[in-house]
């Protein structure tokens, strides 16, 4: 009897310990993209995407803690100007010079987390570093949306989410057309990765 | 005001050229070559911004333009003439051109990176040994070294990076100035090499940069070497100082046009 209660609990123990185990999810590339908008002389807004990004997450939601680390490729800069028919520059062409993103030098774009940050049980937002040109600065990325569950289709488990951020290019040292070229700029960034 | 400064004419033209003109007025008789560097920190300072941190490769020609300007102080002191000297300084400026191109050949395959590492160190290193010197006629010299810094400048705007163009094309601004305190009268160092060094080694590093990150093709880069051969004509350089400053312009012109025109019509993919 003392043997089947003990039995009990410790399975039971078993199961709380697997279920808060953290899971590592692998960022699905097809669908998850940074993309920015930034202010072009005060006329207008340009905005582009990076066309490549990997990554993992780790997430354990029973206690709360997890990780994301996520590198984009500074060339895959994409604003729809990538070749002109009279062969002059293309704006991606230049973003992707030492102007910009300097690509050739600085190839990846890479964002590491430092803290998860949860309002009860939504993740609200996610604390960590950015490092781009060399220069590593602390950001914070708000969530507004966050969801684990099934694909609706497959039924597999994923995670999605959307995150925003503003940051001032020239903390990088991304110095080149301001003010002409907005100093800030607005990153938004829509993920989903799947269970490694 | 603060428009006025923003604006890249002004950066790259404008303010390295008046730098270059006070510069030359106080040590244009001994150290002219510091009126080079003094409008290269002036587009720096306008342009980029004097953070030193992180070492990429502009960041690196910044710091190669502030070691030009010890080396052209020790330089007024040694004297061109010195073989010795004339030796170290190219390989000195060898040496500068592949550190600044470091953290972009690493980014590369091995071979490719070697290869590129030895031509750029090659030609930045060619262009300060045939750079032109005291037994060169002075105006056409300076007129070539003009032609030399908006040349790759203007490579730079092609193929790169406009922040590159301006610090190249300011190196020109200011030799245009110390050409034109020479032709109304101001004294100037015979000691051409003191002016050549800092443009050469400069200007040349720009060029090399636009080829190895952006879309200038390496053998655009050869007429250059050629631009500091034009003063070597000395025959052809006859008449008032205007007037060989004229002729050095638009003999200078003829390889850096063809290095433009390269550029222009035979980008490489990026």
């Amino acid at each position: 009897m003392q043997f089947r209660r003990f039995a009990l609990i410790a399975s039971l123990f078993a199961a709380g310990a697997a279920t808060a185990a953290p899971q590592t999810y692998v960022i699905d590339s097809v669908h998850s993209f940074p993309a920015f908008s930034i202010g072009h002389l005060g006329m207008s807004t340009i905005r582009g995407r990076f066309d490549k990004m990997a990554g993992k997450v780790v997430f354990d939601p029973a206690a709360k803690t997890g990780s994301v680390e996520v590198k984009i490729a500074a060339a895959s800069v994409s604003t729809g100007d990538d070749k002109r028919a009279d062969g002059k520059r293309s704006r991606d062409e230049h973003l992707r010079s030492a102007d910009f993103f300097n690509a050739a030098e600085f190839p990846e774009i890479v964002y590491r987390s430092t803290k998860l940050n949860f309002k009860g049980d939504i993740l609200e937002s996610i604390d960590g570093n950015l490092t781009m040109l060399g220069v590593t600065r602390p950001i914070r990325l708000q969530l507004p949306l966050f969801k684990c569950g099934p694909h609706p289709f497959t039924k597999k488990p994923m995670c999605g989410a959307d995150a925003e951020v503003t940051i001032k290019r020239t903390d990088f040292g991304m110095k080149f057309g301001v003010p002409a070229i907005a100093d800030e700029v607005q990153l938004h960034i829509n993920l989903e990765a799947y269970p490694e | 005001m603060n428009e006025l400064l923003d604006h890249p004419a002004v950066q790259g033209g404008v303010a390295p050229f008046v730098a270059g003109l006070l510069f030359a007025l106080v040590t244009g008789r001994r150290a002219p070559g510091l009126a080079i560097v003094a409008g290269f920190a002036v587009a720096v300072g306008l342009a980029l911004g004097w953070q030193l941190l992180p070492l990429s490769s502009t960041r690196k020609l910044v710091w190669v333009g502030v070691v030009c300007a010890f080396v052209v102080l020790v330089q007024s002191f040694l004297g061109g003439g010195n073989k010795k000297w004339r030796a170290v300084s190219a390989l000195g400026a060898a040496a500068a051109v592949i550190w600044v191109l470091l953290g972009v050949l690493q980014q590369r395959e091995t071979a490719f990176a070697l290869g590129a590492g030895l031509a750029a160190a090659a030609f930045v290193g060619a262009l300060v040994t045939t750079a032109p010197n005291e037994h060169d006629p002075r105006a056409p010299s300076m007129a070539a070294l003009v032609i030399l810094g908006w040349s790759a400048g203007a490579l730079a705007l092609l193929g790169a990076s406009a922040s590159l163009a301006l610090l190249a094309i300011a190196t020109g601004a200011a030799a245009a100035a110390v050409l034109l305190l020479a032709l109304v009268g101001l004294r100037i160092s015979e000691d051409m090499r003191n002016l050549a060094l800092p443009v050469c080694v400069l200007a040349g590093s720009v060029a090399c940069v636009s080829s190895v990150t952006g879309a200038v093709p390496w053998f655009a880069l050869l007429p250059l070497l050629a631009v500091t051969w034009m003063p070597r004509l000395r025959r052809i350089y006859r008449g008032p100082a205007v007037l060989e400053a004229g002729l050095g312009f638009v003999l200078s012109a003829v390889p850096a046009g063809v290095s433009i025109a390269l550029a222009f019509f035979f980008p490489h993919a990026v």
